[in-house]
């Protein structure tokens, strides 16, 4: 479903040149749970960002569903993003000006739904997060673990093919952390593709494949057998 | 979609509260000041248009430009215009014409009276201008020689009530007439302000006696009438203009040492709705506007919106930080930067919308009191005025799409994978909005300025100039004349310093010439005269500059006190621009020499230039008017003439002012029957400049409204810098920095834009002022010390403004600064 070919990331700061990413290639295919470990600053999220169409990679190919987008536009990037990709972010990054409910129909505005199809969607993923009472609280009221069931809420509320979690756990305690991966478990199962970066072991053995990254490379690819 | 937008920007403006509030209000207060402004400029442009087929209407005027003196300007034609120019133009369809008379006004039981604004008009006048009628038949309402007209305002004030016709009022001492109609008042904003219309047709109106007097062979032109043609609708004005020289030159007859008159004459025909912007002329019977001024203002306008939009985009970028992750997730979630922009621009719309409302409660409560203060009848009825209406809600989604343009691209470029990871704040946001700032000081400076040598230059036309107790001099109307067994009796009282008789063109009420053979070669001289008596000098504390002042022990300069036929000349004072303008090197030099000399004179009951003969220059004396600043004081000769001196004007001793004007008038009304009427020299000097002063009036308001919008955006500036720096400054402070190290580090922060602002607001200011004050003939300089406390106080401000918000953040205790985020 996406792959990646000699992808390289660099960032350029004044006179510094890093490259976040170093002609990384890789391949996922349509179903996996895939987890990303690696040091802080190996460039997991720059990975991530480069899968998620949010970020364009300085070179290399990438074949995203079946076609190179490696040269988009932004513009471009954006429509081949809508609906096709969930995102969920190790600060939740939910906006704090909209309760909960809106917080999950933001990502159903842009795709173009009649208010009643898009209620009807996000009474259904809040109901999975098992949020639906929280409907019409702000964030702030939240707890974190919550927090983030509302931005997996949100995620998957297009019913994306491709979700992305970038370590969705850092912030949560282990109960919470667990609780989340749980979620990404039964909506991997119900057949979306998840990549997930994260620090912890015990989560990352949660996926069928571990990628290992380091200074920008691919060290590692291991696949897990299924723990029954 | 648009609920989600909504939401996201209500629960923005509530969670913000003390933002948003100074956001609306420097907002609503840039409205509330821009259509103040925007409604004044209207109704300036409005002048006369209210009159049909005012495009079709002219006034007649003249440029009089004698050879060698600055040309003259008159509102005022001769009274036999109206008429020759009917039979010169076929194109003329009405002519009309008015005289300002000042006789008062009595209601039958009333012997007071009062003194109305009052014309003598023709009987076509209601045609030329068609004022709805209320009452009584106005198409030949004025052709009865016993009949007026009254507007409402005048009938009330005369009767109490409005339906008067048929009722009779005494006009003048002794001619009763009856009210044949009453007319709707003349609007505030015509150039005319008649209450009363006399008949034309009477005996011994104006209009007939001057026309008779004029029409004598050899009558000296004089300019009394107002004329106003109305062409045919298919007539070309500037055909009609370009035969007005043949018109003159066969019209206009005589001649003076030889010239034609007519060479030294222009008619103008200006288009009634042009007539409030032309320039001043002598004869204008409300002061006109000059359009460099509503220009001037409009640009206040503009720059007040522009401040108010630059604080609106500094608080809107401002918050960008907040709403960052709103946009980052919005974009991850598919939405384009267009449709983010849409989301922005619409939410500045919104609160352009919402900043509307009390800008119009504003406007509402102030526009009374800018009405009676402008003395207008500005309307603000945006509800039934559909382009009133249409222009606000214009305007305010013009200032909403202008002042949320760039915080919308602002904020719709964050990319998402950078806002998300928290690094989305360029460091040229604060760049930018420090350049706002500066750009808004720059413009509070440069109207600082601005206010600043406005009011300095009234005071110099004020004071400076006349360098008189002006509340102590007190100038009797022409009416009264000066009977000597008044005049005589006066020093009996004690109070009055100094009595003088002069005449109406001592004082620059109007015009009468002289002509000067120049002892040097070189053509003619032509000059104000100045008809005095000895007490002249004394009253206005005029010394010479050379010579000695006239005096009735020398028989030369009592010549026409004694002999007021005689064709001599008497000896004469002249004023420096007189000296000047004859040759001499120096004033000393003109003392004692003999000048040859035209002046006029009543023989057979009318003006006439007598012959040319010689006199001596007794003195020379300073250059002095009490006329406006904007004239230049042209060569003048003061003679002794009491045959056209009727004005008496009276000095004080300093005391009770009040209580001697009561004995002065008290010891009138034993001489005399008539009412004693005149005005102090302040109020004269005060209509005088009545424009300038209105002028910087608004201006010091509107300075105002900009030092509260700067001092806003200062203050947003500082509620954001110290936002971003409460870490910083927390650091700084767990390094060792007392309070007073950050309050002046955060001061420095803060007067750096300032002090940038001025060297931009300084040059503009020069140049811009320093064109102002060339529209006066007398003017002061713009001192450097102008710029400098315009400066100061800018920087006062500002740090005024910000100090609390300083103080507050350097007390912060380290541990709370750095636990943010
Ligand atoms: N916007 C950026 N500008 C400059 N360097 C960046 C930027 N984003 C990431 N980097 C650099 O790229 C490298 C990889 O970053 P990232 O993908 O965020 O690492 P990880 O998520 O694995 O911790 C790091 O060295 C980081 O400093
Ligand atoms: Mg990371």
């Amino acid at each position: 479903m996406l792959k990646l070919d000699r992808i390289c990331r660099t960032y350029r700061t004044s006179d510094v040149e890093t490259a976040a990413l170093d002609e990384v290639s890789l391949e996922v295919r349509a179903g996996e749970f895939l987890s990303i470990m690696g040091p802080s600053g190996c460039g997991k999220s720059t990975l991530l960002n480069v899968l998620g169409l949010i970020d364009s990679p300085t070179s290399g190919a990438y074949w995203f569903m079946g076609e190179d987008v490696a040269r988009c536009s932004e513009e471009q990037l954006t429509l081949r993003r809508r609906s096709r990709v969930g995102f969920v972010f190790q600060n939740f990054n939910l906006i704090e000006d909209l309760d909960v409910a809106e917080n999950v129909e933001v990502a159903l505005l842009y795709v173009g739904m009649s208010r009643a199809e898009r209620r009807s969607r996000v009474a259904e993923a809040l109901e999975r997060v098992g949020l639906m009472h929280r409907e019409h609280h702000m964030p702030k009221q939240l707890s974190g673990g919550q927090q983030q069931r509302v931005a997996v809420a949100r995620a998957l509320v297009t019913r994306p093919k491709l979700l992305l979690a970038d370590e969705p756990t850092g912030n949560l305690d282990s109960a919470n952390g667990d609780a989340v991966l749980d979620l990404l478990g039964a909506i991997n199962r119900a057949g979306t593709t998840i990549v997930m970066v994260t620090h912890s072991a015990e989560h990352a053995n949660r996926a069928r494949r571990i990628v290992h990254m380091l200074d920008g490379r691919i060290v590692e690819d291991q696949e897990i057998a299924v723990a029954c | 979609m648009l609920a989600n937008y909504f939401a996201a920007a209500i629960r923005n403006l509530l969670r913000n509260r003390a933002y948003t509030l100074i956001n609306l209000f420097g907002l609503s207060l840039g409205f509330a000041a821009a259509t103040l402004i925007a409604l004044y400029a209207r109704d300036e442009f409005s002048y006369d248009r209210f009159v049909p087929n005012h495009d079709r209407i002219y006034r007649v005027g003249e440029i009089i430009e004698p050879p060698g003196r600055s040309p003259m300007r008159l509102s005022v034609t001769s009274t036999t215009d109206a008429e020759a120019l009917k039979l010169a133009f076929p194109e003329v369809e009405a002519a009309t014409r008015l005289i300002p008379s000042n006789l008062r006004l009595s209601a039958k039981q009333d012997n007071e009276g009062a003194t109305l604004a009052s014309f003598w008009a023709d009987p076509s006048f209601f045609d030329v201008f068609p004022l709805s009628g209320v009452a009584g038949n106005l198409a030949n309402a004025l052709s009865q020689p016993d009949s007026l007209v009254l507007t409402r305002r005048a009938a009330r004030q005369l009767f109490s009530r409005e339906d008067v016709v048929g009722e009779t009022i005494r006009v003048g001492p002794d001619t009763v007439m009856r009210v044949a109609a009453v007319v709707e008042n003349f609007p505030s904003n015509s150039h005319l302000n008649g209450e009363v219309f006399l008949p034309g047709a009477a005996s011994f109106s104006p209009l007939v006696t001057l026309t008779a007097e004029q029409r004598q062979p050899g009558a000296l032109r004089s300019e009394n009438a107002y004329t106003y043609v109305r062409l045919r609708a298919a007539a070309n004005i500037h055909d009609v203009r370009s035969r007005l020289g043949a018109f003159t030159d066969s019209h206009v007859s005589g001649s003076v040492n030889g010239t034609p008159i007519a060479k030294s004459y222009t008619f103008t025909l200006t288009p009634l709705a042009d007539i409030h912007l032309q320039p001043r002329s002598i004869g204008d019977i409300k002061p006109p506007t000059d359009v460099r001024v509503l220009h001037a203002l409009i640009a206040v306008a503009v720059l007040i919106l522009v401040v108010a939009c630059g604080n609106f985009i500094s608080m809107m970028t401002a918050r960008a930080s907040r709403r960052a992750v709103e946009v980052g997730v919005r974009k991850a979630a598919g939405a384009t930067q267009r449709q983010i922009m849409i989301q922005f621009m619409g939410e500045c719309l919104f609160y352009a919308l919402l900043a509307l409302l009390p800008a119009v409660v504003a406007v509402e409560l102030v526009l009374p009191a800018f009405n009676g203060f402008l003395r207008r009848e500005i309307a603000f009825d945006y509800l039934t005025d559909p382009r009133l209406g249409l222009g606000l809600i214009g305007l305010t989604m013009l200032t909403g799409l202008a002042a949320g343009a760039y915080p919308a691209l602002y904020l719709s470029r964050f990319k998402p994978n950078a806002v998300l990871r928290g690094t989305a704040l360029t460091p040229q946001s604060s760049r930018a909005r420090q350049s706002l700032v500066v750009a808004q000081f720059a413009i509070l400076i440069a109207l600082l300025v601005a206010t600043f040598t406005v009011n300095r230059q009234i005071h110099f036309a004020i004071e400076d100039r006349l360098r008189l107790p002006t509340d102590q001099i007190y100038l009797a109307s022409e009416a009264l004349g000066c009977p000597s067994s008044f005049t005589d009796a006066i020093p009996t009282l004690g109070r009055v310093k100094a009595v003088t008789c002069v005449s109406g063109s001592t004082l620059g009420f109007d015009h009468i010439s002289v002509n000067f053979v120049s002892p040097h070669g070189g053509g003619n001289v032509n000059g104000r005269a100045a008809q005095i008596d000895y007490s002249f000098f004394d009253v206005f504390g005029i010394q010479p500059i050379a010579g000695r002042l006239l005096s009735p022990q020398f028989g030369q300069d009592d010549l026409l006190r004694k002999d007021p036929a005689t064709a001599d000349n008497p000896t004469v004072v002249v004023n420096e621009a007189a000296a000047r303008a004859l040759g001499y090197s120096s004033p000393a030099d003109a003392v004692g020499t003999f000048a040859r000399w035209q002046r006029l004179s009543f023989m057979d009951g009318r003006l006439q230039f007598q012959g040319q003969s010689s006199s001596k220059i007794a003195a020379v004396v300073p250059d002095f008017s009490i006329g406006s600043v904007r004239d230049v004081i042209g060569p003048t000769a003061y003679y002794i003439d009491p045959t056209v001196s009727a004005r008496m004007v009276f000095r004080f001793d300093g005391g009770s002012v009040q209580q001697s004007l009561e004995s002065v008038r008290e010891l009138w009304e034993k001489h005399s029957s008539t009412a004693f009427q005149g005005m102090f020299l302040d109020q004269f000097v005060n209509a005088l400049y009545e424009d300038v002063l209105t002028q910087s009036a608004i201006f010091t308001w509107f300075s105002a409204v900009a030092v509260v919008l700067a001092a806003l955006g200062l203050l947003g500036l500082a509620i954001f810098t110290a936002e971003r720096r409460t870490k910083e400054i927390g650091l700084r402070k767990v390094m060792g920095a007392r309070r007073t190290d950050i309050l002046l580090f955060l001061g420095w922060q803060f007067a750096r834009p300032v002090l940038w602002a001025n060297l931009i607001a300084w040059p503009c200011a020069y140049l811009v002022m320093q064109r102002w004050l060339q529209g006066f003939a007398y003017h002061t300089d713009i001192g450097i010390l102008t710029f400098v406390i315009a400066g100061a106080l800018a920087l006062v401000i500002a740090l005024a403004t910000v100090a609390g918000h300083a103080m507050l953040v350097a007390r912060a205790k380290p541990v709370e600064a750095l636990r943010y985020e």
